[in-house]
């Protein structure tokens, strides 16, 4: 203990007297630890840490799994069969079923639209959120007719309501029609999936009206306390098959996918993030291999001092372990300011990390991050002090002491600095491939053609309550109107709406089937479809590719027509002109559902997603199939931001009480699209830079001291006749040799890295020669750059200095 | 072939200067021996840098072979170096990490020889120093005075008209010194022109003219 301590004082002593190398390896270390701490704080918030609910193991999402039907395996699902999930299910306590809401609140000034989610009874009950004032949803506010109940946010209540506890038991207008407010949520209370909402209502269950074929709700389950997921899988794919019997047509080969809840929320971030922290483990052994370079120049520059310590009795593991003490002052020093670098490192990603990160509310500093970046710390300091210390044990003191035969001992420092540069190349190439791969694969998104145009164009959610419009008729009327108002304005080219916007996130997908060729029950294909006004395609600019599009002369009453995708067309028309062919959309069996007339081809869309494969794509008219929840798309000649106000001022001329919501140019919209991406491919890039800049630091550092260190030997050279040229070379050629290892042993490290990232990638291969070159080239420029200052130093020796002794 | 007038040479030194060499006034001629002797600090080892051309900050005139050195580039001087000189320094200054062979090979290779040419002469030099056996080795597998040896074959493999020693014998035995004098007597008599520094009488005698320094000072010519 006595001598941990004095060693502690001489490290500090010995740290002090160095300032710049001190203040050098400092920022390296809290650099590579700054970064870790961020991401490790994410990760430990997002993957690590249990959800916040109490006993959060027990929670669950429940799927319908279609794969036996060639489907996905885990779909959403409608109310027929939830209800039954529930009422036939053993081994759950609770369950809920959570669904999108986007309620209208008229107030007194202008309405607004809540982001909100509709329920069952008992879903706060489930996550252990019982509100904080008043109460939860009762099993009869489920019945149709009694669901007019909400429960607000806590936030919302502050906000609107300033807090006022009289607010319980007020009737609320939404999409113009009363609410009860029965209760408030307990202050940060958020849900699990549509973690945005801050107001809740029922999703009323009407066991009379069989939906089944619908897919709009995600279920949340919490198993009976001590329950294995085989009992739940076991109860579950035993309700399926009751389902199955009861409803043979519609419903065989459906089963259930049991899903802990954490896995679910979580699960497509999770391997972004492993890639991140994956990363900057990385960045952190190049800072460590860089001041693992920084100790052993000092300590061959120590050499004399450690040998005459020797001389006087010192042991080698006693000088090792002061050494290694030294370096673990200095990392935790390092690692205390990483902390504070990482504090803000984890403020400044929650605030670029695009919208709807899973559980971003949770990200913060706690003691497993604390203790993380501690111990990353002093790991890193053992790792790099190891490497002077073990380099000291190896030699022979009495070598050191030795006159005239300077050199052999530093030829082995020299050796494993070459090694730690090398390997510090290679992970640099590693973490730059790794890097521009997913810049080029983000790129290469951001390339892919929609199938529509972005530019030029601005677009709004409308929200036409069935209070104010209860015929469906008058829906198509009022969109005309509004259409014929915005298109009289200066500056729009094409308006056109739509039931939903493609690239937000939303799919409406049905099953279709086309005449004369039906297939077996539980086997029709699905499509994405939309309820669009005829203006729409112009406004988007789909291309036509066979046919006609939409026109005004579509209406309801006349012929049934539709509009499908080459995507439909290709695949299930192979080659055949799908023109004046017929199809039934949703109810394929049902002899009361209509047909639709096909009149025209247009180009595939990208709907769910710019990385994500297409489906087989239907438009029918809005003025045939109409829809409340419409989305304006404006084409404008210019800039299409100044329209806002345009767009807002035409529609409350023709309704004051309509909510205009989520005004947003469709280049936002397709940016927001790819932001996740964004932010993860931005995030590497940043790394990769880290990484570069310190590897570059590394072989300037190396090539420095080497230079150095020959000081004496250039000088004789140039004594015998070197030129500047030949010493430039000489230096250049070893900082080649360094960077061509590090690059070789860098891209082989790459090729496993990019298998890993494969995943994450979007038509890039984990090779991409492109990719590769320009990392390799990057590199070698910067490692040459880095060589170049040394090399040009080392010319610069006077010949003389071989005439001055020791 | 050199010709000194007035020679000065200082260090900065507690904000004054330090004088190492004071008003050197000297000739050699193509073919002399010259010895410098002088006790320890005295500026030998200063003047024969100056001498080899290695040095170019100095006061005063210096002629070698007709150009002046004192108003020539750092370049042309180091060409002019490279033309006609080979040194023996005081240190030896071996390469720590090239066997014997490549440090005699290193003064032939930055003058653009050929690799058989090199061969040859480095062979023929090792056999003349009778190294051939300790060609492999590098400079820490070898005594002092092997090394001193090496240093001087290197100085000498690329025939240069004026070679420049700095206790060339410093640290062998006398047998060895004497068969190093020998050698460089011989070359003496085949027309290089040398300059020695030296502690030793015996080694001082090889030379036909001697030159005293002391603090920087020429005290007598003899
Ligand atoms: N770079 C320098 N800065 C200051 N003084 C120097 C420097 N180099 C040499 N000197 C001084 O110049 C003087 C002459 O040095 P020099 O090496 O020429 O002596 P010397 O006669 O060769 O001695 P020795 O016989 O010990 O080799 C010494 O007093 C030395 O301290
Ligand atoms: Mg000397």
């Amino acid at each position: 203990m006595e001598t941990l301590r004095q060693d502690i004082r001489f490290g500090l002593r010995a740290l002090r007297r160095n300032p710049g190398f001190t203040a050098i390896a400092l920022i390296t270390i809290a650099l590579g630890i700054g970064v870790n701490t961020s991401i490790f704080s994410v990760v430990n918030a997002v993957l690590l840490r249990p959800m916040s609910y109490p006993e959060s193991g027990e929670l669950y999402m429940l799927w319908e799994n279609q794969e036996l039907r060639g489907g996905p395996a885990t779909e959403w699902t409608g109310r027929s069969t939830f209800a039954d999930w529930r009422d036939r299910s053993e081994t759950f306590s609770h369950m809920s079923a959570v669904t999108g809401w986007a309620p209208n609140l008229v107030g007194d000034d202008r309405p607004t639209v809540l982001q909100g989610a509709l329920v069952n009874p008992g879903y706060f009950a489930m996550l252990g959120a019982e509100p904080a004032i008043g109460r939860g949803f009762s099993a009869e506010e489920e019945t149709p007719g009694n669901d007019g109940v909400i429960v607000l946010g806590y936030d919302l209540w502050q906000e609107r309501f300033g807090g006022d506890e009289r607010v319980i038991g007020t009737s609320l207008t939404l999409n113009g029609e009363p609410n009860v407010v029965i209760g408030i949520a307990p202050a940060g209370f958020q849900g699990p999936i549509l973690n945005t909402a801050q107001i809740w209502g029922v999703l009323p269950i009407d066991r009379s009206n069989d939906d089944r074929g619908a897919y709009f709700l995600q279920v949340i389950a919490r198993a009976r306390p001590g329950t294995a997921t085989e009992t739940l899988e076991a109860d579950m794919a035993r309700v399926a098959a009751g389902i199955a019997q009861e409803n043979p047509t519609d419903y065989n080969d459906v089963g259930v996918t049991v899903q802990p809840l954490r896995d679910a929320v979580v699960g497509p971030i999770r391997t972004p993030l492993l890639v991140l922290l994956g990363t900057v483990a990385l960045v952190l052994l190049i800072a460590c291999a860089n001041v693992a370079n920084l100790q052993l120049a000092r300590a061959s520059v120590r050499e004399r001092e450690l040998a005459v310590r020797a001389s006087l009795g010192a042991g080698r593991g006693r000088i090792a372990r002061q050494l290694l003490t030294e370096s673990v002052v200095l990392a935790v020093g390092g690692g205390l300011l990483g902390l504070a670098l990482g504090v803000w490192g984890t403020a400044l990603l929650v605030q670029l990390a695009p919208a709807g990160l899973p559980r971003a509310n949770e990200i913060g500093l706690d003691a497993t991050v604390f203790l993380f970046g501690l111990g990353a710390s002093v790991l890193t300091g053992l790792l790099f002090g190891l490497a002077p210390a073990l380099n000291h044990v190896a030699e022979s003191s009495a070598q050191a002491l030795r006159e005239g035969t300077r050199g052999s001992s530093t030829a082995a420092g020299g050796r494993l600095r070459s090694v730690l540069v090398i390997g510090e190349l290679a992970l640099g190439v590693t973490v730059l491939v790794a890097a521009g791969l997913l810049l080029r694969s983000f790129e290469e998104m951001r390339n892919v053609d929609p199938g529509f145009r972005v530019d030029n164009a601005l677009s709004a959610r409308v929200l036409l309550p069935s209070v104010d419009y209860p015929e469906s008729e008058n829906i198509p009327a009022f969109i005309d109107q509004l259409e014929a108002r915005l298109r009289a304005r200066p500056g729009v080219r094409a308006v056109g709406a739509t039931n939903v916007l493609p690239l937000g996130g939303n799919v409406n997908d049905v099953s279709f089937g086309i005449e004369g060729r039906l297939p077996e029950p539980g086997r029709e294909p699905l499509a994405d479809s939309w309820r669009v006004t005829p203006g729409y395609f112009e406004a988007m600019r789909i291309p036509l590719i066979q046919g006609r599009y939409l026109e005004a002369t579509d209406r309801a009453g006349g012929l049934n027509v539709a509009v499908v995708s080459r995507s439909l067309a290709d695949a299930h028309f192979e080659g055949a002109d799908p023109v004046g062919k017929r199809l039934k959309v949703g109810g394929v069996r049902d002899p009361d559902s209509p047909w639709w007339t096909i009149v025209g081809v247009v180009e595939t869309v990208r709907t769910r997603g710019i990385a994500t494969a297409t489906e087989p794509e239907i438009y029918v008219p809005l003025a045939q199939m109409p829809s409340r929840a419409l989305s304006l798309v404006i084409h404008t000649d210019g800039p299409p931001a100044g329209m806002a106000t345009d767009l807002r001022e035409a529609v409350w001329a023709l309704d004051a009480n309509m909510p205009v919501s989520q005004v947003a140019t469709l280049e936002s919209v397709f940016a927001t699209s790819i932001a996740p991406q964004r932010f993860i491919s931005l995030l590497l890039g940043a790394f990769a830079a880290l990484a570069l800049v310190l590897a570059a630091v590394g072989i300037y550092g190396v090539m420095a001291f080497m230079v150095s260190q020959r000081t004496r030997e250039i000088g004789v050279r140039m004594a015998l006749g070197a030129r500047p040229n030949d010493v430039l070379a000489s230096v250049m050629s070893r900082g080649l040799l360094l960077t061509g290892l590090g690059v070789v042993v860098g891209l082989l490290a790459a090729v496993g890295a990019g298998r890993a990232l494969s995943t994450l990638l979007f038509s890039v291969s984990p090779v991409d020669p492109i990719t590769l070159v320009s990392v390799v080239t990057l590199l070698s420029a910067a490692a040459m750059f880095a060589c170049y200052w040394p090399a040009r130093r080392a010319t610069r020796v006077d010949p003389i200095i071989t005439l001055r002794a020791e | 072939m050199i010709r000194l007038k007035g020679i000065e040479k200082s260090y900065p030194y507690k904000g004054g200067r330090t004088w190492v060499l004071r008003r050197i006034d000297l000739e050699i001629a193509e073919g002399d021996f010259v010895t410098i002797t002088g006790p320890s600090g005295a500026g030998k080892s200063t003047l024969l840098g100056i001498l080899g051309l290695l040095d170019g900050a100095f006061d005063g005139e210096y002629w070698f072979v007709d150009e002046p050195v004192h108003a020539l580039k750092p370049k042309h001087r180091n060409e002019l170096h490279k033309a006609y000189i080979g040194f023996v320094f005081q240190q030896y200054h071996l390469i720590d990490d090239l066997t014997v062979y490549e440090n005699l090979e290193i003064p032939l290779s930055y003058r653009d020889i050929k690799k058989s040419e090199r061969q040859a002469t480095v062979a023929d030099i090792l056999d003349r120093f009778n190294i051939v056996g300790k060609k492999d080795l590098f400079p820490n597998q070898l005594s002092g005075g092997q090394q001193q040896q090496v240093a001087v074959a290197r100085a000498m493999i690329c025939q240069p008209k004026l070679i420049l020693a700095d206790e060339p014998t410093g640290s062998l035995h006398s047998s060895q010194g004497e068969k190093i004098m020998q050698m460089l007597k011989t070359l003496n008599d085949e027309g290089t022109t040398i300059v020695q520094v030296t502690h030793d009488p015996n080694v001082a005698a090889y030379g036909d003219r001697q030159i005293n320094l002391a603090d920087g000072w020429m005290v007598d010519e003899g």
